[in-house]
């Protein structure tokens, strides 16, 4: 396998994880919430769906679980940030604490099983693609899924009725009030959709990426995927760059230490981080990025 | 303008408040009046405590902490306090006295960012006996150090993976590059070189004890790259060991015997070992505490080669412990020089044997290692 | 923005604004759900609320390692406060905390190694502060002139430091005399704080109270309050007012990175001695948490700081003696959190 090949697959697998989240919580910042509650949400899922897998032995399972284990955690952000009107990043760090809690403690017996099922899935002829092929086409049913999502989302938040009045709710609430529409509601249902993609990107990263559970297993990802939703601007096809290039910084922190490449080990370990602050550096001088608007009200100035 | 006068004076007032305040004076001092003395430093204990940087449950060094803590209690008939997750940093302090205030007698703690907070508790409470295992010069009074030499034994996963490989290519995922991680590196791949000349050794760091995401990434890349073995000094190494397992390559542990977790995928790991602790307790729990200072791996008892993978074959088995021999009678040494750096410079002259003094400072990586150091 | 009805009935979310309630809810409803978890672990509940309570009030020690902790927090949650007064969002305590801190150890250990106490201490105090304020200005330096987000900035400042910490640690500033264990050498002792009563209780304590005093003092009786709850209230309109935005939000800003970097001085100058990876871990986020639960009210601030300060060495306490694993703590810690929120009431400022 060439090289190439080896740091391809890495970027991928590091980076879908985050896709999952990154489009969640980009639909959940469209609808005017803030969550950094992914990064619970991520846990959960990955916790109850490994145990759910492991007991079953159903992927299927495991995802509709995680499915539910990150809605319930949006939820509860969602009740948080909107009917008690705390501060949503707050709220998303305390979600975020009392999963870390919950997982470690109710995760214990989950720590020395495994769950080998192949999940791999290639496709024919196409898997057989010099390069692209191994990358792109010979993933499981949840990576296959995760290429799609960003262009769904994109399809569903620009093109249908539906997305417009998510987009509304964050802009101006009070015109989905004038059609007729209840702003709150479609918040919540945003959110509870931003917890429940996050639940499958925290299944996918214990069942398919490392196939374990360990304490704390998300380590910050989802944080990162909450912080990567203003480097796309709020656009729903940019999560693809933002996904990867995480997940390509996170490959190149190997591949750059395999090679030997005499810069410290410290700076490759920054480089996700520093990648990610040039990027939205020369994003949000070069165009004003689209924020909207109940999010500019709560996290800039004017 | 107004604003900005009245921000400077803030920030002034912010700067000469502590010298008001007077809290500029001596050296650290104080804390809580030390024990009546009359006892011996832990003297009939009934309570122990370990004090771990992660989770008892990782599969690595904390697990075999915590399975030595099952040996203290069946051996020593007394109660092991397990106290998990603390950071490096001051707050162990204030968790020893808690420790103490509810009677243990006999306290642990694990990792070297405890150090000098164990030596200012151990000041004030000399009836309670500390036992450090990382190294250090604090060692005096209650103050014992029992550090477990670990280049011995990863020298000998490495003449075991050195006849094991057979693509001649080895992964070693390594933490952060703190001491006892880069003495096994070392270790590791001379013990690789005295059996195989071909092999070459790979070294990554993931910056973490237990990301397993990273972990998994490094794993990936090295199997990859041609990799058919992996050793992780981690904390948590399930998932190294079940992508290594989906992989159909082969995996040692970290500092605790992980068998069970795949027996195929298994190789072996570096263990603590209870054994050399049990002594030196049942005697300061008898009133003859005296102060201890060892450094060591079999020849004391801190540390053994964990059980073999089932993938072992008899012929390796036999030759690994013909090294171990030759290391416990001294035949062989790890560190004996000739030893190079990875640039070539001879670091170890021919014939030299460095004391653990030496080799726990050693910053540098040995001749044939793929990888960085900074 | 509230058009339809909240999710619970409304006579409880009513009865639930009497402070008096609100307090009782926030203590009944945690510790009876975490009685539920104890009680199904096989645990005594009633025991270990008494350890619980044993380890705040119950020895001296204990209790001066809550106030310890309380100072670093009151500092992290003031940076915090600040930024939110004028419409930022800093989430970057930890990683300012953390460069402060490196600050103080690096001079203290350094050139300060051989002033006297009273000259020296003040003096690393502001290299803490201005270690906190470099770091926050690298984010309100995006902020300002490249339109960076500033919340993201000081996410991703956090890790930031962190690695950038470790590399120091790692190299050039690990202690020759150390055993090769990253670490910095230790800072002269007679610029370590005094500790009073038998604990480790420092002048720390006093510093951050008359902070937040002061904070609260500069927020609501001062010119300069008054434009700042202008900006908080609409920037827009304070901008059209012809106040100087931009200004005042840098320099809370950068306030608030002293802020933080004071919580990194004190911390190095009190407990810690030396610069580690894990010094002061967690305690910028908590503070974020601290600010948070209270609306960002500096006079309440001191008051959550030393309620998560308490549950934590409460935590300690209670993993010790029951021998429930660490993350039992954390749960608690974080019921009493969620709680405060749920049951907050909604006439705050948004």
């Amino acid at each position: 396998m060439n090289e190439i090949t080896t740091i391809l697959i890495s970027t991928i697998a590091a980076g879908t994880p985050i896709l999952y989240a990154l489009t969640g919580d980009m639909i959940g910042q469209r609808a005017g919430i803030i969550s950094l509650s992914v990064e619970g949400s991520m846990l959960v899922g990955a916790c109850i769906g490994f145990g759910v897998a492991y007991r079953t032995q159903s992927m299927t399972l495991a995802v509709l679980a995680a499915l539910a284990a990150g809605g319930l955690v949006g939820f509860l952000q969602a009740f948080l940030a909107i009917d008690r009107k705390t501060n949503m990043m707050a709220s998303g760090f305390v979600l975020m604490f009392f999963t870390q809690g919950l997982t470690a403690f109710y995760g214990r017996t989950l720590l020395d099983v495994s769950f080998r099922k192949p999940l791999t899935f290639p496709l024919p002829f196409l898997s057989e693609i010099p390069v692209l092929g191994p990358v792109l086409f010979s993933q499981d049913i949840l990576t296959y899924l995760s290429f799609l999502l960003p262009a769904a989302a994109w399809f569903v938040l620009t093109k249908t009725k539906l997305g417009l009045l998510v987009c509304s709710v964050g802009e101006r609430p009070e015109v989905t009030q004038a059609y007729g529409h209840d702003p709150r509601k479609i918040q919540y249902a945003a959110v509870i959709i931003a917890g429940m993609l996050a639940g499958a990107g925290g299944v996918q990263m214990s069942c398919v990426y490392t196939m374990s559970w360990s304490n704390d297993m998300i380590n910050g990802r989802g944080f990162i995927a909450s912080a990567l939703v203003i480097l796309c601007s709020w656009k729903p096809l940019r999560a693809y760059m933002a996904a990867y290039l995480f997940g390509l910084a996170q490959a190149l922190l190997v591949y750059l230490q395999v090679k030997g490449v005499p810069i410290s080990m410290y700076v490759t370990m920054m480089l996700p981080y520093l990648l990610t602050l040039a990027a939205l550096g020369i994003i949000s001088t070069s165009k004003k990025p689209s924020m909207p608007e109940k999010i500019k009200v709560i996290s800039t100035g004017p | 303008m107004k604003i900005r006068n009245q921000w400077f004076a803030l920030l002034l007032s912010l700067c000469l408040l502590p010298a008001l305040a007077g809290c500029a004076g001596d050296p650290y001092a104080g804390g809580p009046a030390a024990g009546d003395g009359t006892l011996r430093p832990g003297e009939g204990t009934e309570k122990a405590a370990i004090i771990l940087g992660g989770t008892k449950d990782d599969y690595g060094f904390n697990y075999g902490m915590y399975q030595m803590a099952q040996q203290m209690e069946d051996e020593l008939g007394i109660e092991v306090v397990i106290k998990e997750n603390v950071p490096q940093n001051a707050d162990v302090e204030g968790i020893m006295e808690e420790l103490i205030s509810q009677g243990c007698r006999i306290i642990i703690p694990s990792q070297f960012g405890y150090l000098e907070y164990t030596k200012n508790v151990a000041n004030r409470h000399p009836d309670t006996a500390f036992y450090s295992i990382p190294i250090t010069d604090y060692t005096g009074d209650n103050f014992s150090t029992m550090h477990g030499e670990i280049q011995d034994i990863w020298y000998l996963e490495g003449v075991l993976a050195g006849l094991y490989t057979k693509t001649n290519n080895i992964g070693f995922i390594g933490s952060i590059p703190i001491p006892d991680v880069i003495v096994a590196i070392n270790a590791f791949t001379l013990g690789i070189q005295s059996v195989n000349s071909d092999a070459q050794v790979t070294v990554v760091f993931t910056g973490s004890w237990d990301d397993a995401g990273l972990q998994t990434v490094s794993a990936n890349q090295l199997i990859d790259g041609g990799a058919d073995i992996i050793a992780p000094f981690q904390d948590s190494v399930k998932s190294v060991i079940e992508v290594c397992a989906s992989r159909g390559v082969h995996a040692f542990g970290c500092n605790a015997d992980a068998y069970e977790l795949d027996p195929d995928t298994w190789l072996s790991a570096c263990v603590n070992t209870g054994d050399g602790w049990i002594p030196y307790m049942r005697d300061a729990i008898a009133g003859k505490y005296e102060t201890a200072n060892i450094s060591g791996s079999f020849d004391v008892q801190l540390q053994d080669l964990a059980r073999y993978g089932d993938s072992v074959p008899q012929e390796i088995r036999d030759q690994v412990d013909a090294v171990k021999q030759q290391i416990i009678n001294g035949e062989a040494y790890v560190f004996e020089g000739p030893i190079y750096n990875q640039a070539g410079e001879l670091m170890f002259a021919e014939g030299y044997r460095p004391p653990i003094e030496e080799i726990n400072m050693i910053n540098w990586l040995a001749q044939g290692i793929n990888g960085t150091l900074n | 923005m509230r058009r339809s009805k909240p999710l619970d009935c409304g006579g409880l979310t009513r009865l639930l604004e009497h402070p008096a309630a609100h307090v009782l809810a926030c203590t009944l409803i945690p510790v009876a759900v975490f009685g539920i978890l104890l009680f199904t672990e096989g645990k005594s509940v009633m025991e270990t609320y008494r350890v619980i309570l044993n380890a705040v009030f119950g020895t001296r020690y204990g209790f001066g390692e809550v106030i310890v902790r309380t100072t670093y927090l009151i500092f992290t949650s003031l940076a915090a406060i600040l930024p939110y007064r004028v419409g930022l969002a800093n989430a970057g305590g930890e990683g300012q905390m953390a460069i402060g801190a490196l600050f103080t150890a690096i001079a203290g250990g350094t050139l300060l190694r051989h002033l006297i106490g009273p000259l020296g201490i003040p003096a690393l105090l502001v290299c803490g502060m201005a270690g906190g304020m470099i770091w926050a200005g690298i984010a309100i330096f995006c902020r300002m002139k490249l339109g960076m987000n500033e919340t993201l900035t000081t996410i991703l400042m956090n890790y930031i430091a962190t690695y950038f910490i470790s590399m120091l640690l790692f190299g050039v500033l690990r202690d020759p005399a150390g055993w090769n264990y990253p670490q910095t050498v230790e800072i002269a002792p007679q610029l370590r704080l005094r500790t009073y009563f038998g604990t480790r209780i420092n002048a720390g304590i006093l510093l951050a109270v008359l902070t937040a005093a002061g904070v609260w003092y500069l927020l609501r009786k001062t010119k300069a309050g008054f434009t700042i709850r202008a900006i908080g209230g609409n920037p827009r309109a304070a901008l059209y007012s012809g106040i100087q935005v931009g200004k005042v939000q840098a320099m809370a800003f950068l306030a608030a990175g002293a802020s933080a970097g004071l919580a990194g001085a004190i911390l190095i100058m009190g407990t810690e001695g030396r610069m580690r990876v894990d010094a002061g871990a967690t305690m910028g986020f908590m503070g974020f948490l601290a600010a948070g639960i209270v609306k960002n009210d500096p006079i309440l601030a001191i008051f959550s700081s030393f309620l998560i300060a308490a549950l934590s060495v409460a935590g300690n306490a209670m993993e010790i003696n029951t021998g429930l694993p660490a993350a039992s703590i954390q749960i608690l810690m974080m019921l009493v959190l969620l709680t405060i929120m749920a049951t907050g009431g909604r006439k705050n400022r948004e």
